[in-house]
């Protein structure tokens, strides 16, 4: 959270534009403000003929104003309640739509959101920074027109009564955009300054309870409670000195009003007593004007006073913009080639092979083969591939789990066909730069024919996420281009070519679900053949029946109901379950021990014949199963070969 | 050390209790400047009234000197009344946070590694982010503007009827309804909503976070709209919940406008002057009705907040109310001032421990997973002071275990461990930290400088000290890198470091420890061959004749006699 001006530029830049796509909203709650201060007149106006009567001859009172009265302060909290409901529409529409925008650029980030932070950190973002625009469209932006337009129409209303009434509410008229700059200015400086070291401390004091199992191994928990004590008295001493400053800006405003009702009280004693006879017209000032005229006051001033103590909203709301707009920003910045080949990734999401007729005709008559199957098992009914190991119970895709439509996109269930044959890869002069210049991959061309097992070797930093993240689609390169069996993956749809895709990571993902819908994840539940053919396969079968509930127990390790090493084989067992024919594996044994690795090895040999394996790994090749190394230093590929090192760990 | 008594339960009156003094100043203060607008609104109406009347009459002798006096006086009041509120109630607001999160945090120290460590991320995120943080606002949002308006309505309806009975009793009907009989039914209704809203909200910050973490699979399985389509379900179901808590807020507040204005009409309807001069008095009550209105705006949304409060301080309470893992027999000396669950009374044996030198004696220990029916039995053996254990064995067989015996984050079923001939269970937990360091699978940097994260283990250690243990765990070369040096700053969970990075500075700073016994839970994970090497004798050079328990799936060279122990997954 800067506070630098280009950054509040941006991120104001960045507000307008979210929240112009709920403006009817926003004018509705202004034209209710407007109308219920209207109505308010209007009721001060019933009240003081009221009191009036009093002066006269005994009588009853007047039954139409009587009658009016309840009927305006009905008509008053009804446009009330509808600036509010208005207001809030308008932030309800607002959230939802931030909030898909959001999930897009998680979306198109993938793997690499992890440079953004966290997932309790990107969960924070798009809850409370998202909430944090509410008061700011329910409140903030209906009570700034409001502000402006109901004092210019009360001293419209005062004019015919009195100029010298309407002139010493006037006097303070041309102050209220002063007004509104100067409580501006206290309430954003207080409001930032709040914000930012709130937000300090929220995060330091979840940092160190976070690191709290640490802090009482290292025997320092007094040291931390120490450093919590320190922060926040000093956080208080330094916000209570621009507190101090930044209300005196609303007490300023406070004054006015008491200050404007008191002079307008004193005028109009003094005009009635008739010891001023200027500011009505040379009319003797009657009582019934006069009540009217002071009830008018306090409401004029109203809507400005709200607007302060909304003014907060409007901070908040930046400094929630500022991050918002910096994740969007990285999200576009690292937009993939398949999404701007086929618009947003949304749609690519939506649209079922879009080009796979020029593909056919564009390839080779043997890949043409491979492509037809390929978009008969994303559109129609699988071509049934002959290297299939796992059967299929049921044999219609599982279309009927209809698509349902949500935030604009297409809910497409994966089917559970198989995605074709292995695919052949080809990096040609492939760079990666970062926005900062420095070079994630530089110049890499290499080829790996249908069915290869590659190590992709080096060190942390080399580059070797990179080559995976560009593989699946995640990134585009900045140069270069990179070729699946001949044809560039920029034109590739990217639902299409991520089916053909397993992906294994250092920490494997896994989800707060039955163990049965982390392996059959986006295909049909209850195929239990397919199920325990993917948990044999990945050693995990005599494991989940050993656990209470089987294949139903919920996944996690919280409970302890799987070890890291098990949740690597459950993320395993997922890729075999869908067939993925391409698999795309980071590191997938760092984590396991050496007998549990070396069957997991044996695991991944057996099963990753027939696809196209890369694997990426600081360590050395075992030298059965992979025959091929590529070696990367600082983004550029220095070997191409056989293993050096035969022998040793993955 | 009586700060150990920390009060049982976790609740709003207790909180505010705390700040009690701030903020019945700031009650006060608040009050004072609502009496003082309401006054100046009605004290106006009185002097206008009376003037009409005195011009009216022709009277040449009105007094306008005391009037205008008394008005100017309100306008100040007012004025001065507001400022002083806000600030002394964030002043307390402040005080409070301070408070309650150093409170939070001693409690919660007693909780970790386990059972805090059953709390999902998310979970705790909403907890004691997001709880700690409507707690702190409660006084602000909800009990000083209830308090306050409870305060001038009493005395607006006290003046109602004085001036007239008959026409006050017909207005207090009305202010009554508008400030006790509408936020009641809100609050009965909000206290359920409220607390549901908070639970539908930690649910779907729990799912938004599962989601987020499958994120690549869930893209790669093409599941992924599925489920981002199913939580933003959620999402809006809640924001519809949200919304309907907020329609009903406004509401309440329209009904409590449309009251207070009725009570200034039915004193309208109902008020007959016996003469003109009672008038003045007359007007000025229904000014103050009308005025009273400021006062009882806040009322509903104050109680929403309340109720919202009071969920949250029920959730965090459910936290606190864990039992540990582990109780620590008491402190032999006070080392930790107020160290939660320390309570002073220096045992006869804490005098009498042996000499720290690391020997380690396992009997007959065995540990079974609550909730599961697998378990660890640990062979007995016996560790020399100064010796080398390195435990191996399959993923799930319970190495992690056995490195959270040993540093007592746990206890054992049944069986002892011995650490210098004492039983750990009669170490103090000083002592014992004194004694051993455990690196943990997976250490926390904090967002601190490098120095600051290294010296969390030893406070006194100088700079050439911290570059020495440094370069034994290899990075020497790293600092070097690093511009600001020692003074680079980390970012939270060591953003900035690579993970093998992030590591060896967390095995550097688990070395710094003054311990006797080391045990270091897979400290060469992520690291190439060479390195390994490299930082495994670093860290004999570093050890001295300190023991060493090395918990590794990969095999390492050892100096000297090395015990082995291979651990295999038990019934």
């Amino acid at each position: 959270m800067s506070a630098t001006p280009e950054g509040q530029a941006l991120a104001l830049a960045w507000l307008n534009r979210v929240c112009a796509g709920v403006r009817r909203w926003s004018l509705l709650a202004v034209a209710a403000g407007v109308a219920a201060s209207l109505a308010f007149a209007g009721f001060a106006f019933a009240v003081a003929a009221l009191v009036a009567a009093w002066l006269g001859p005994p009588a009853a009172p007047d039954w139409r104003l009587l009658l009016l009265i309840p009927l305006l302060l009905l008509l008053r909290s009804a446009l009330l309640a509808l600036r509010d409901w208005a207001g809030a529409r308008a932030a309800v529409a607002l959230r939802g739509q931030v909030r898909g925008e959001l999930l897009d650029a998680l979306q198109r980030l993938g793997p690499l959101r992890r440079r953004a932070g966290d997932d309790g950190a990107l969960a924070a973002l798009v809850l409370e920074q998202v909430d944090a625009l509410d008061g700011y469209v329910s409140r903030y932006l209906p009570q700034r027109h409001i502000a402006a337009l109901v004092p210019l129409l009360l001293m419209l209303l005062a004019l015919p009564q009195s100029w010298l009434a309407a002139l010493l509410l006037a006097v303070t008229a041309p102050l209220i955009p002063v007004f509104m700059t100067l409580v501006g200015w206290g309430a954003a400086a207080a409001a930032q300054a709040q914000a930012a070291a709130l937000a300090r401390l929220s995060g330091q004091f979840l940092d160190l309870v976070r690191g709290l199992p640490t802090l009482r191994l290292l025997g320092a928990v007094e040291r931390g409670a120490q450093r919590l004590a320190a922060t926040a008295a000093e956080f208080r001493q330094r916000s209570l000195a621009v507190l101090r400053l930044a209300f005196l800006s609303s007490a300023v405003l406070e004054l006015f009003a008491a200050v404007s009702i008191a002079m307008l009280a004193l005028y109009l004693g003094l005009a009635l007593l008739g010891r001023i006879d200027i500011g009505h017209y040379g009319r003797p000032l009657r009582l019934d004007t006069a009540l009217f005229l002071l009830l008018l006051a306090p409401e004029f001033f109203a809507p400005l006073r709200q607007l302060g103590s909304d003014y907060h909203a409007r901070a908040d709301a930046l400094a929630a913009a500022e991050a918002l707009a910096g994740l969007q920003a990285r999200a576009a910045e690292r937009d993939a080639a398949p999404a701007s080949a086929t618009g947003t990734p949304d749609d690519s999401a939506a649209k079922p092979m879009p080009m796979a007729s020029e593909r056919t005709a564009a390839m080779p008559a043997e890949r043409a083969r491979t492509a037809a199957a390929d978009a008969s098992a994303a559109t129609l009914e699988p071509a049934a591939p002959d290297e299939r190991k796992v059967q299929r119970k049921t044999p219609a895709p599982d279309a009927p789990s209809a698509p349902a439509r949500a935030g604009g996109v297409e809910t497409s269930r994966y089917d559970s066909t198989p995605a074709a044959a292995a695919p052949g890869i080809e990096f040609d002069h492939v760079s990666l730069r970062y926005p900062d210049g420095r070079h994630g991959l530089y110049e890499v061309s290499f080829r790996i024919g249908a069915g290869e097992h590659v190590l992709l070797r080096g060190p942390s930093g080399s580059g070797k996420t990179s080559v995976l993240a560009l593989l699946a689609g995640f990134i585009a390169p900045t140069s270069g281009r990179i070729l699946i069996d001949g044809q560039d993956l920029a034109t590739l749809d990217r639902a299409t070519w991520w089916r053909r895709l397993g992906w294994l990571e250092q920490r494997p993902e896994w989800f707060r679900l039955a163990l049965r819908d982390n392996v059959l994840l986006g295909l049909e539940r209850g195929d239990e053949d397919r199920l325990w053919a993917a948990l044999r396969q990945a050693g995990l079968d005599a494991v989940v029946r050993a656990l209470p509930q089987g294949a139903d127990s919920v996944a996690g390790t919280a409970d302890g109901s799987l070890s890291g090493g098990q949740l690597q084989r459950l993320a395993l067992a997922r890729a075999l379950a869908r067939d993925a024919r391409l698999w795309l594996l980071d590191e997938p044994l760092a984590h396991l021990d050496a007998e549990t690795a070396q069957e997991l090895r044996s695991t991944l040999a057996a099963a990753g014949r027939g696809r196209t394996v890369l694997l990426a790994s600081h360590a050395p090749a075992e030298s059965r199963w992979i025959a091929r190394e590529l070696r990367l230093e600082r983004g550029r590929l220095c070997h191409d070969g056989v293993p050096a090192a035969r022998q040793g760990w993955i | 050390m009586k700060k150990a008594t920390l009060p049982q339960n976790f609740n709003l009156a207790g909180l505010l209790r705390r700040q009690w003094p701030r903020l019945a100043l700031a009650l006060l203060l608040g009050s004072g400047a609502l009496l003082a607008a309401l006054a100046l609104l009605a004290y106006s109406g009185h002097f206008i009234t009376a003037t009409a009347l005195a011009g009216l009459a022709a009277a040449p002798l009105f007094e306008i000197f005391r009037p205008g006096a008394i008005i100017r006086f309100l306008a100040l009041a007012r004025t001065a009344g507001r400022y002083g509120e806000r600030l002394v109630a964030h002043d307390a607001v402040l005080g409070l946070m301070a408070q309650l999160r150093g409170e939070l945090y001693a409690r919660l120290a007693r909780l970790a590694p386990e059972p805090l460590g059953r709390w999902s991320d998310g979970d705790l995120l909403q907890r004691i982010v997001a709880d700690v943080e409507l707690l702190t606002q409660a006084p602000l949002r909800a009990a000083l503007p209830l308090l306050g308006a409870v305060l001038v309505l009493s005395l607006t309806l006290a003046f109602l009827l004085l001036v007239d009975a008959h026409a006050g009793l017909a207005a207090a009907l009305c202010l009554l309804t508008a400030a006790v009989a509408v936020p009641a039914f809100a609050a009965r209704r909000s206290r359920r909503d409220g607390a549901a809203l908070v639970a539908r909200y930690a649910q779907r910050r729990e799912d938004l976070v599962d989601v987020l973490r499958g994120l690549t699979t869930l893209l790669l399985c093409g599941a992924w709209p599925q489920r981002r389509a199913q939580w933003q379900r959620q999402d809006r179901a809640v924001i519809r919940a949200e919304l309907a808590q907020r329609l009903r807020e406004s509401f309440g507040i329209s009904l409590v406008v449309l009251l207070a204005g009725m009570a200034a009409w039915s004193f309208l309807a109902v008020a007959r002057p016996q003469s003109t001069a009672q008038a003045p008095l007359l007007a000025a009550a229904v000014l103050a009705a009308v005025a009273a209105l400021e006062a009882l705006a806040p009322v509903s949304g104050a109680l929403l907040a309340w109720g919202r409060a009071r969920a949250a301080a029920a959730r965090i309470d459910a936290l606190l109310q864990q039992e540990p893992a582990v109780h620590f027999s008491p402190a032999s000396a006070p080392v930790s001032g107020s160290h939660a669950g320390a309570v002073a009374t220096a045992p006869a044996h804490s005098a009498t421990l042996p000499a720290a030198c690391g020997a380690v004696q396992l009997r007959g220990v065995r540990y079974t997973y609550p909730g599961r029916r697998s378990g660890v039995i640990v062979p007995d053996l016996r560790l020399p002071a100064g010796g080398r254990l390195l435990v191996s064995g399959p993923s799930g067989a319970g190495k992690s275990t056995l490195a959270a015996l040993l540093a007592r984050l746990m206890d054992a079923d049944s069986g002892a461990i011995e650490l210098d001939g004492v039983d750990l269970r009669d170490y103090d937990e000083a002592s014992l930290r004194q004694r051993v360091a455990l690196q943990p699978q997976r250490p926390h940097l904090f967002a601190a400088s490098l120095a600051e994260n290294l010296r969390l283990a030893d406070p006194g250690a100088d700079e050439a000290r911290l570059r020495a243990v440094l370069r034994a765990v290899a990075l020497e070369e790293f600092l070097a890198g690093l511009p600001q040096g020692l003074d680079t700053p980390i970012g939270e969970y060591g953003a900035g470091l690579s993970g093998g990075e992030a590591r060896r500075l967390a095995l550097a700073r688990t070395l710094l420890r003054p311990a006797a016994l080391f045990v270091l839970d897979e400290p060469f994970e992520g690291l190439d061959e060479s390195t390994r090497q490299q930082v495994a004798a670093g860290i004999e050079g570093w050890l001295a004749g300190a023991s060493l328990v090395v918990i590794s799936h990969q095999d390492v060279a050892l100096s000297g006699s090395v015990v082995r122990l291979r651990l295999s997954a038990a019934q």
